[in-house]
């Protein structure tokens, strides 16, 4: 008998594709979004609703709010129901049979550790354990297996336990990968489906019923600049650059990682729109010359070697990365001579300056340091 | 040496030395897939878009311009005088001897010696081993790339990675995270990573990196006794941080581990890692900059750049 449904994407699953859905599949998706978990559904019905809540979203853009609420629905829904199939299964009793999963888990590469013929070296084993909170590493996965997982930068390779080409995971570690996997398929799918083809309003219901589910997980953050700068609340990379860099990153670090964050994060820290200028929200130029300028111009004579002292135009430079155009002196009037460059993603900053990115728990949630900042100065203020 | 190669210097290598027996295998293979880039005066390589069709072709390309330097890219595309139609990408790691973070030798910024190359080639050797015994990965390769290696893996598995999955790897491979400290002793996996390249830095370290770091005064010094650097290199070896632990305090060691991961960061260039449509300088071809040979190597224990990547008419200046 075959397993219930745990992957949409997978080839038993991709045979319920079509264009048209019937009104069981809609009801199934507005469960699916309300967060309920049903057992014992027809495995055409199951995978046509994760289809309808991912053309839904694609409606909007794979990159909209709508298309991530989906994908997370999706990761919190393939993770919550191999844990009930689980339970079903005997997880927690001394009768569980840790293959059980490894059923499970469709079009996915996962052995126990015996099937793998790893052996852990015992003082291995106890750390981890207590790592795990008593929890031992019961499976084996093709470290490839992961990429998918990878990508979401949740999941990262140095936390896990490597060897013979395996990563070998906990029980509750080889479920989030492998929700973490399937939520990563689902960019793939929205970008190859296109919602518009299906003839159907209630698409554009779901779609907003998802957009609803984005924003009701967002802080009500509104266009409106922002307050004094809080140390305490900059990401890694913003905390590394203020200490001083090398002269390999230096220009990088302070002329533009730098210079944008602070900019940004004390003047337009929400939505600041594209051609943005620092005027359109200050009506005071002392909030750069005094409040952002002095700590990039501290952070700079703390570079080894401080770098205005062998460069000294790239005060200039600066300058021109706050929108001000190539000048010495600023005046709110001169804003928008120059492009007020935005904030890098951390993909950029690991590529340019490596030794700058040391994610802390905080930054798997974020692909920007601005929005590690603003998430924590305002998230609470909000509530 | 390292003195800039000539026009004539350079044809003459084309002509005379040059072999395409010297392309690697894995490259004349797939040459029609790969976009060719050429360096013609010294300026960089702005030739770029180049499809070659055959090994023969390349071999004329060679010997009739000279190229101050040749590049082929890393990934394999349906149109590669377009970039278009992207195949996949080998995984390549790139030590350059010149922008080690930390070297035992007194070359200039900029510059390179016996020392760092040596120092460049271990650490590669090192990044090699982690992706045979973690990652079970085969297929490398390496390469002389004039002033320091380049790792090329081929393995089916890491093809198709993209940036964030290559730089999973390369963090990873670097030893670019500070590990759990409850798994910091572990005996294999990530852990004994990260501990193996602290335990390359230990005969690197100075005062000024420790201080840079953070690391207190008293405590760095005290770290730098040659006694207790070794204790702390028998322990690392045996997974232990017993004397490291208590030598820099809590807060020193803290400091420690944070300035090791900045300088594990820094020892593999992460830009050629990450991009999946990067050109890197072919071998057998000239590195004209500073007139050595970029070699593919078939035995890099026993490879020796000073024998094995100098051009004739190098040895042939006096």
């Amino acid at each position: 008998m075959l397993p219930p449904l745990v992957n949409p994407f997978s080839k038993r699953a991709q045979r319920y594709f079509k264009l048209e859905f019937g009104e069981e599949a809609f009801a199934e998706a507005k469960r699916k979004l309300a967060g309920e978990v049903k057992l014992g559904l027809s495995p055409e019905v199951d995978a046509q609703s994760f289809y309808l809540l991912l053309m839904s979203a694609s409606l909007r853009g794979y990159a909209s709010k709508e298309a991530r609420a989906a994908k997370e629905i999706v990761r919190k829904h393939v993770s919550s129901r191999i844990w009930t199939l689980l339970q079903q299964q005997g997880w927690g009793t001394s009768s569980f049979n840790p293959e059980s999963l490894v059923y499970l888990l469709e079009d996915f590469e996962l052995l126990t550790i015996a099937q793998a013929g790893v052996k852990l070296e015992e003082s291995d084993t106890r750390h981890l354990l207590a790592a795990h909170k008593g929890e031992p590493l019961l499976y084996a996965a093709p470290w490839h297996e992961l990429l998918p997982a990878l990508r979401s930068r949740r999941l990262s390779l140095t936390q896990l336990y490597l060897t013979r080409g395996y990563a070998l995971l906990t029980i509750k570690q080889a479920i989030e990968c492998y929700a973490e996997s399937i939520a990563e398929r689902c960019d793939d799918f929205m970008r190859s489906v296109d919602g518009e083809e299906v003839q159907d309003e209630r698409l554009e219901e779901i779609a907003d019923a998802l957009a609803r589910v984005a924003l009701s997980s967002m802080p009500a953050f509104s266009k409106r600049a922002g307050k004094a700068l809080k140390e305490e609340h900059f990401p890694p990379c913003i905390r590394a650059t203020l200490a001083g860099v090398g002269s390999g990153s230096r220009n990088y670090a302070i002329t533009v990682l730098l210079t944008s964050f602070l900019s940004y994060a004390r003047i337009a820290p929400f939505n600041a729109g594209e051609n943005a200028r620092i005027a359109d929200f200050i009506d005071d130029i002392s909030v750069v010359t005094e409040e952002v300028l002095p700590v990039i111009y501290a952070a700079a004579e703390r570079c080894s070697p401080p770098l205005f002292e062998d460069q000294p135009l790239e005060k200039l430079n600066i300058n021109y990365h706050l929108g001000f155009g190539l000048t010495e002196e600023l005046r709110l009037e001169d804003s928008g001579k120059s492009p007020w460059y935005f904030v890098p993603n951390c993909e950029k900053i690991r590529r340019e300056a490596p030794s700058l990115c040391s994610p802390d728990k905080h930054c798997k949630e974020v692909k920007n340091p601005l929005v590690y900042y603003t998430r924590r100065r305002y998230a609470r203020e909000e509530k | 040496m390292f003195r800039e190669a000539t026009p004539a210097e350079r044809q003459r290598y084309y002509r005379e030395e040059w072999r395409l027996n010297d392309v690697p295998d894995f490259i004349l293979a797939t040459i029609a897939q790969r976009e060719f880039g050429f360096d013609h005066r010294g300026e960089g390589p702005n030739d770029r878009y180049n499809r070659i069709a055959t090994p023969a072709q390349l071999e004329g390309m060679l010997i009739n311009t000279a190229p101050y330097a040749a590049y082929a890219s890393v990934s394999f595309y349906e149109k590669p005088e377009k970039r278009e139609g992207w195949l996949g990408a080998e995984l390549v790691f790139d030590v350059d001897a010149k922008d080690l973070p930390l070297r035992s030798c007194s070359c200039s910024p900029g510059e390179v010696c016996e020392v760092c190359l040596a120092e460049a080639k271990e650490y590669i050797l090192e990044v090699a081993d982690v992706l045979r015994d973690d990652f079970a990965l085969k297929e490398l390769h390496f390469v002389y790339s004039g002033r320091g290696y380049h790792l090329r893996v081929l393995d089916e598995e890491v093809l198709h990675m993209q940036s964030p999955e290559r730089a999973a790897v390369l963090d990873y491979v670097a030893g670019g995270v500070v590990p759990e400290p409850e798994l910091l002793e572990l005996r294999r996996g990530y852990p004994r990573v990260f501990r193996m390249r602290m335990l390359r830095l230990l005969s690197l370290l100075n005062l000024e990196t420790l201080r840079s770091g953070g690391v207190p005064l008293k405590q760095a010094d005290a770290l730098l006794n040659p006694k207790t650097l070794r204790r702390v290199a028998n322990e690392l070896e045996e997974g232990s941080f017993a004397t490291l632990k208590e030598t820099l305090r809590s807060k020193g060691f803290a400091k420690f581990l944070e300035l090791v991961r900045r300088i594990n960061a820094e020892m593999l260039d992460a830009k050629v890692t990450v991009d999946v449509k990067r050109i890197l300088r072919l071998p057998s071809s000239l590195h004209s900059k500073v007139s050595m040979k970029c070699v593919y190597i078939k035995n890099m224990e026993r490879f020796d750049p000073f024998k094995h990547a100098v051009p004739r008419f190098v040895q042939e200046r006096g």
